[in-house]
């Protein structure tokens, strides 16, 4: 059994350059088009909604309410509704809490106003507050926030993203859920119930 | 007076090819970069001219859906012009009886409306959607007393879910830091 053995004939190709002088160009067009129309700033969004009018809940349940009022620049007022029926955790030191920086009863509600020399200030103290009501009410996300005409969209935006969240340079804090579990987080009331600022609302 | 112009001897350089594998190399990767990102924000929320956007640390990935844009000129809905303001206010002849709702806003935001429903025609009771999402883009500096008559039309048109259009204060270059200042 012999094999036969064919030489393998070479084909010779062509001897040539590869000419990548027009891969070039459209390379070049391509990128030069494509930053053109490339935006390199980074843009997100703050979520909130509206408070919507409706006809009143005729079940007799108590309910967290939580309502910030924004009339100036630096000054906000806090309302929390009444909280003698509703589910918390660590009542002892909310209640002192509230004693100490708000005026009110739990019956009644708490209410207290909030002012500050400049931004990153109002920004620490409302999120100081927020934190000590967000340890006693885990399980709520909601707040109202009303805004008076004159306030920027600037300063709107920097309450609604202050009271969703902790400003970046803040460290997350430790609540416990009404499972009794221990938690660290940064979110604070997530849903912004956005609302227009009246006297005496 | 006049200068002697020397002759200079003519130097002979050798023929060398020019290598631009490396340049190649950069540019296909520009490339793909820049492909990618396209891919990744493939919405256009660059704001018309006029609108300076607020600027927030919170980071939430935009949706696509109907963008309105905002500035102390003009208000538009798509990019598409609807309404101009005078000296910072809207007209008073395009504001509905309702002293709330603009008449233009509202037109747009309605025939957007009816596109967005007719995706869901014959799936059932349409008023269990959840409400249409809103892209605002206002300017900075436009007070909350002229923006709560957008907020208004668009809630009353179906968009309550309002979504407000920020840039992240890391790529914001007015927020640079400060420089020491001088004693």
């Amino acid at each position: 059994m012999l094999r036969k053995r064919r030489s393998a004939h070479t084909i010779k190709m062509p001897e040539g350059e590869l000419n990548i002088v027009p891969l070039m160009d459209v390379l070049t067009i391509l990128i030069f088009f494509l930053l053109l129309g490339t935006s390199f700033a980074s843009y997100s969004v703050v979520q909130a909604t509206p408070l919507l009018s409706g006809e009143p809940s005729q079940e007799k349940k108590p309910t967290f309410v939580l309502k910030l009022g924004i009339e100036r620049d630096l000054e906000a007022e806090v309302w929390l509704g009444p909280i003698h029926e509703l589910k918390m955790v660590q009542a002892a030191e909310l209640k002192a809490y509230l004693g100490r920086r708000f005026s009110g009863n739990p019956q009644a509600g708490y209410s207290m106003k909030l002012s500050a020399r400049d931004k990153d200030g109002f920004r620490r103290e409302l999120q100081d507050i927020l934190v000590a009501l967000k340890k006693s009410f885990p399980h709520e996300n909601k707040v109202v926030v009303a805004f008076a005409d004159k306030i920027g969209y600037q300063r709107m935006i920097d309450v609604v993203s202050s009271v969703r969240e902790l400003a970046s340079e803040r460290e997350g804090f430790v609540l416990i859920n009404l499972l009794g579990k221990q938690e660290k987080t940064r979110v604070l009331f997530p849903e912004v119930i956005m609302s227009e600022w009246s006297e005496g609302a | 007076m006049g200068l002697k112009r020397k002759n200079k001897p003519r130097v002979h350089l050798e023929e060398v090819p020019l290598n631009i594998t490396a340049l190649l190399d950069m540019m296909t990767v520009l490339l793909f970069f820049l492909i990618q990102s396209f891919m990744v924000s493939s919405m256009a929320l660059t704001p018309p001219a006029g609108v300076r956007l607020p600027t927030s640390s919170k980071v939430a990935e935009p949706e696509e859906t109907v963008v309105v844009a905002l500035s102390a000129k003009e208000l538009r809905g798509d990019n598409k012009l609807l309404t101009t303001l005078a000296e910072g206010k809207f007209k008073p002849y395009e504001i509905a009886p309702d002293h709330r709702t603009i008449i233009p806003l509202k037109e747009f935001l309605d025939k957007e409306q009816k596109k967005r429903l007719a995706v869901y025609k014959g799936a059932g009771d349409l008023s269990i959607l959840p409400p249409g999402k809103l892209l605002i883009q206002a300017d900075k500096e436009i007070p909350f007393g002229i923006l709560k008559y957008v907020l208004h039309t668009a809630t009353v048109t179906g968009y309550s879910d309002y979504q407000f259009v920020v840039v992240s204060e890391s790529g914001d270059p007015s927020r640079a830091p400060a420089s020491p200042a001088r004693k």
